[in-house]
This record gives structure tokens, sequence and C-alpha cells, in this order.
């Protein structure tokens, strides 16, 4: 394994144990505050909207590393029934348009980011939040993915056939 | 544009990259980008889609999902279902089929504290098949029951998929999770009274156990010790929602502390059996997550694009009674379950069916308990029955498919005999959720 493999391996790694533990954190929260709402008579109003936050941030943080682990559901039965030279062309295939689909992806998060930060939006609910803050996590997400297919065109993915 | 051709514009190349193998929710990113650009006017559709991608899963009602499969996986890798499972063994003796009976009582057991069918079929797969193997059961008798009682974590609370499609269909997701165990437990009695008489009829089946008998405190005290306490775990969650003290986002919380408490009370909770747990909780919860921050999407353009609205007036125009219309989605179902999983099948058709209830007026929460079932039934028909792979995984070597297809086959036909009897008393789903009123 090189270099840039095995940090890129626990770059993956780190994203897909971070997005655990902020579900962790999560039932945490919220189990905290259920018990002061029933015990303390009151409740801290800002729970629901950390957790829809922390619920999406993990969700973009962890997609990379499940794609690095060939984890999304796909239908492969065009894939295992094909001869080994059709199989691997079928596969670049996929990379190719899974990386086209990246970039644009990649591309309107990182203008929709830039536009909310050059507007200064906010989001205003129980807590006054930058709107670009949230949308920097499916920034860095479908950078990663696109990063991920770009890979897979050259070495062969984990998990795949 | 018609919305023939809208409609063909949006599922042709759906179809087409999902059989390619395109991940199925890079082929419906690739639909979005498509259809948002053609229907939501160019370079502004584009923008308005990559926003609503962004923020589709920020929604506090999703949130059971990732910790109903928490719970289940903190369950299953701290080895307390395990455990659960042998002492439900040393109750069971002088039956016929006797580990099959096992697996059916354990693995219901273990849907009421999991949120994930995968895991409950690795779980059970894993632990009873090889002892099953070795002696000398039937693969219908040992494969069968587990396979049958895998999905039913999909049906009885918690549930993710039922969270995922309560979202989804615009239900109310506490009736939906306490619609589901009915059929659940139906099911599980199904199997369980199948294997008897076919075990009775045939002994061959499944050979006389051998196996040590306990009496007294060697027999219950195990049960009292692992099982009575993780039971506790599924009334904190039902209970807490049925008693109005909890949302049922709260309550899957509520799921996840106690059974972290439970492992940490048995000494089984250590940094590995937490980090395993949350990192396969982090991966099942993704992949379902992720399908939703593009489905929503879909499902708007597909609603924009006069598709949806084209397709349920021809169905109307057919003047078909509500009853022949839930036969027929159903049906839909069922088929499309053959050749893809659980969550697209419910992300391609409840676009169209939901509007059909509504405009109907059939009960949601029964279409929905349907709509279940079918995700069900779906897991165990081939040829990509998730479920029948998921076992040949955990199978011993030399166990081809068509052994596991046709072990799976009579549990198949009572789970679709289940089903019907759903379709023609209605009622039945609704016990549990009239309590709730």
């Amino acid at each position: 394994m090189t270099k840039f493999a095995k940090t890129y391996d626990l770059l993956m790694k780190i994203s897909g144990v971070t997005s655990g533990l902020i579900i962790f954190f999560i039932s945490i929260l919220i189990f905290t505050n259920v018990i002061l709402r029933n015990t303390g008579g009151f409740s801290w109003s800002w729970v629901t909207e950390i957790c829809e936050y922390g619920l999406s941030f993990s969700a973009f943080l962890a997609a990379p590393w499940v794609l690095y682990e060939s984890a999304h559901i796909k239908v492969d039965f065009l894939l295992h029934g094909s001869p080994e030279h059709i199989r691997k062309k079928i596969e670049v295939s996929i990379n190719l348009i899974g990386l086209i689909i990246g970039a644009i992806l990649f591309y309107l998060m990182l203008r929709v980011t830039f536009e909310a930060f050059m507007n200064e939006t906010l989001k205003i609910k129980s807590l006054v939040v930058p709107e670009w803050w949230l949308l920097t996590a499916p920034v860095v997400c479908f950078l990663l993915i696109c990063i991920e297919f770009f890979r897979r065109l050259t070495i062969p993915a984990r998990g795949s056939s | 544009m018609d919305w023939q051709l809208s409609l063909f514009l949006l599922l042709g190349p759906l179809l087409l990259l999902m059989i390619l193998g395109v991940p199925v929710v890079f082929a419906f990113f690739a639909i979005n980008i498509l259809g948002a650009f053609v229907f939501l006017g160019g370079e502004f559709g584009l923008v308005q889609m990559a926003l609503n991608s962004a923020e589709a899963i920020s929604s506090f009602s999703l949130i059971p999902i990732p910790l109903f499969i928490l719970m289940g996986e903190v369950l299953f890798h701290t080895g307390l279902a395990y455990r659960a499972i042998s002492a439900i063994e040393r109750l069971i003796s002088a039956v016929p089929g006797r580990l099959s009976i096992v697996s059916i009582l354990g693995g219901t057991a273990f849907a009421t504290l999991s949120g994930s069918s995968i895991a409950n079929t690795a779980m059970m797969g894993s632990s009873m098949l090889p002892e099953m193997e070795r002696k000398g059961y039937h693969p219908t008798m040992s494969m069968g029951p587990i396979l049958a009682v895998g999905g039913i974590a999909m049906l009885i609370p918690p549930s993710a998929l039922a969270v995922t499609l309560a979202s989804l269909a615009g239900i109310s997701i506490s009736k939906l999770l306490v619609a589901g165990i009915v059929p659940g437990l139906l099911i599980g009695g199904a199997t369980l009274i199948y294997v008897l008489i076919r075990c009775s009829i045939n002994p061959q089946l499944a050979p006389i156990d051998d196996a040590e008998s306990f009496r007294g405190t060697e027999k219950w005290k195990p049960f009292f010790r692992d099982v009575v306490p993780l039971l506790c775990i599924f009334f904190v969650v039902v209970g807490s929602m049925l008693i109005g003290w909890a949302s049922p986002t709260e309550s899957a919380a509520f799921g996840v502390i106690a059974s972290f408490i439970a492992s940490f009370c048995y000494k089984s909770l250590n940094m590995k059996s937490f980090l395993v747990a949350v990192f396969e909780t982090a991966k099942i919860s993704t992949i379902i997550l992720f399908i939703l921050v593009s489905s929503t999407t879909f499902s708007q353009i597909l609603s924009f694009s006069g598709a949806t609205t084209g397709l349920l007036n021809t169905f109307l125009e057919f003047d078909l009674s509500p009853f022949m219309v839930v036969i027929i989605m159903v049906f839909i179902l069922l088929i499309l379950g053959c050749f893809t999983d659980q969550i697209s099948m419910i992300m391609l058709t409840l676009p169209f069916f939901m509007p059909l209830v509504a405009s109907l007026q059939i009960d949601p929460i029964w279409f929905g308990v349907l709509t279940l079932i079918a995700m069900e039934i779906s897991l165990l028909t081939p040829p990509f029955g998730l479920l029948l792979l998921v076992m040949k995984g955990v199978a011993p070597a030399g166990t081809n498919l068509g052994i596991v297809y046709k072990s799976a086959l009579p549990f198949l036909l009572l789970q679709v005999g289940v089903l019907l009897l759903l379709v023609i008393f209605p009622g039945l789903s609704g016990l549990f959720t009239s309590l709730m009123n």
C-alpha cells in the first residue's frame, strides 16, 4: 500500500467512525432532553435543530466512505452475468458516470455555498446559523466522491467484482 | 411536454442506469440533474435541486433510522443477542424441529430489539445454522425458518425501514410502527405452526435432538437473566410511544440508551464492540439516508413534470374499486421486489401510489403495512432477495443459491398468505393503533 493509499484509507475510516459517533451523541442528546422535560420541567429548544444538522452532516460525511467500501446499493446482475472483458468495460462506464455526476453536484454545491457565503444568508430557527456552514458537508462529500470515482478508474475498488 | 414523454424521460434513463449497475443513489442523482434542467428551468432548476438535496435529510422525523439501527448493532456486536438465543434454546426441548423453533422464537425476539433485517438474518444464520447442519436438518428446516423470521425485523418495531417508508409516504411514523406488530407476529406464528406440522409429519426433516435436557433453575435462570431484561428494551421503545411520553424519534433514543445500559450491565461493552457497532450503524444508515437525499428531489421533479398527475388520472379513468387498486399496487410491489431492493421499490412507486391512496380515500396506514409486508416478501424473492444472499454468505461452504431459494419457498408462500389476510381483513393491522387513539 502506498503512502497516499494508507492516508486515504485512514481518512475514509475516520469519516465512518465520526459519522457513527455523531449518531451516538444524537441519541444521548435526545435522551437527556426528554429526561429533563419529564423530570425537570424544561427542555433545550435547540436539541431538535442540532440533531437535524447532525444527521445531515453524518450522512454526507460517511457517503464517500460507503462508496469506498462498495456498499451503496446497486443492481449488479448485468455486471455479474457478463464475461470478464465486458465486465471491465461496464465498471469503467459506471465509474465514469459516477465521476461526471459527482463533479456536477460538487460544482452546484460549491456554487450554492459560495452564494450563501457572499450573501451572508442565515438559517434562523432556535439557533441562528450562517447557511454556508450547513452547506459545507455536501461540498466536501461530493469532492471526496469525485476523488473516489476517479481512483476507481485507475485502481480496482474495494469489494468490487 | 406530454406526461407520457416526461415519464419516459425520467424513468427510462433511471432504469437503464440501474440495470447497468450504477449505484441506485447515483442513478437517481443523474436523473435529478436531467429532470431539474428540463423541468425546473435550466440553470435555476439545477441550483434549486442542489439546495433541496443539501437540506433533504435535515429532518428530525428521520432520526429513528440510524438510532433503531444502532440499537440492534449494539446488541449484536456485544454478544447479548447470542446469549439470549442460547437461553431460549434451553427452554425448548422435546418438540419436533427443536432448533428450527429456537430460530423462530429467537429471531422474533431479536426483531423486537433490532431495526435491521440483515443483522437479524446474519446473526441467526451464523449462530444457529452450523449446529442444525451438523445435526442433519434439511435446508428447508434450517435455513428456511431463519430466512422467514429475518424479515420480521422490518415489521416489528423498532424498524428503520418503516420509518423510511412513513417519512417518504407522509404518514404517521408511530402509527405505522405500531401497526406492524400484528402482521409481524402473524408471520412468526404461521412460521412456527408450519415447522411444527412439517416436522411432526416428517421427522427426517429435523432429526431428533440429543441435546442436554435442563430442568428447574438451570432451565429458567438464563431466560430471566439473558432474555427478560432485553425484552424490557422493546417495552421502553413501544411503551414510551404508546403512553405519549415520547415521540417515535425520542423513543428510539431511549432504545439506544437502554441497549448500551444492558450491554454495560452484562459487562459485554468494550471499546472494540462499541466502535464496530457505531461503524456498522454509520454504514447502514448512510446507505438509506443518502438515497433519501436523492429520492426527495426525484419525487418533486416527477410531480412537477406532470407525470404523476397524468398517470394518476389515467388510472382513475378505469374506474376501479379501491380494493382492486390496492390489489394492483401490491402486485406491482411484489413484482418489483423480485428485481430491486426495498428502498428503490418504495422510491419508484410511492410518488404514484400515495396520491392514488389519497384520492381513493384508502387508509394510508393499512396501505403502509401492506407495503411493508410486500417489502419483507421481496427480501425472499429470487433472484435478488437480499436475505437469500445474506444467508448464502453465512451458510457453510458449498451451499449454492438454488438450495437457499428452495428452502425459502414454503415460507415465502406463508408470507404471501399473511399479506392476503391483511388485504382481506384490514382491521388486523389496526388492532394496536386503535389503542393509540
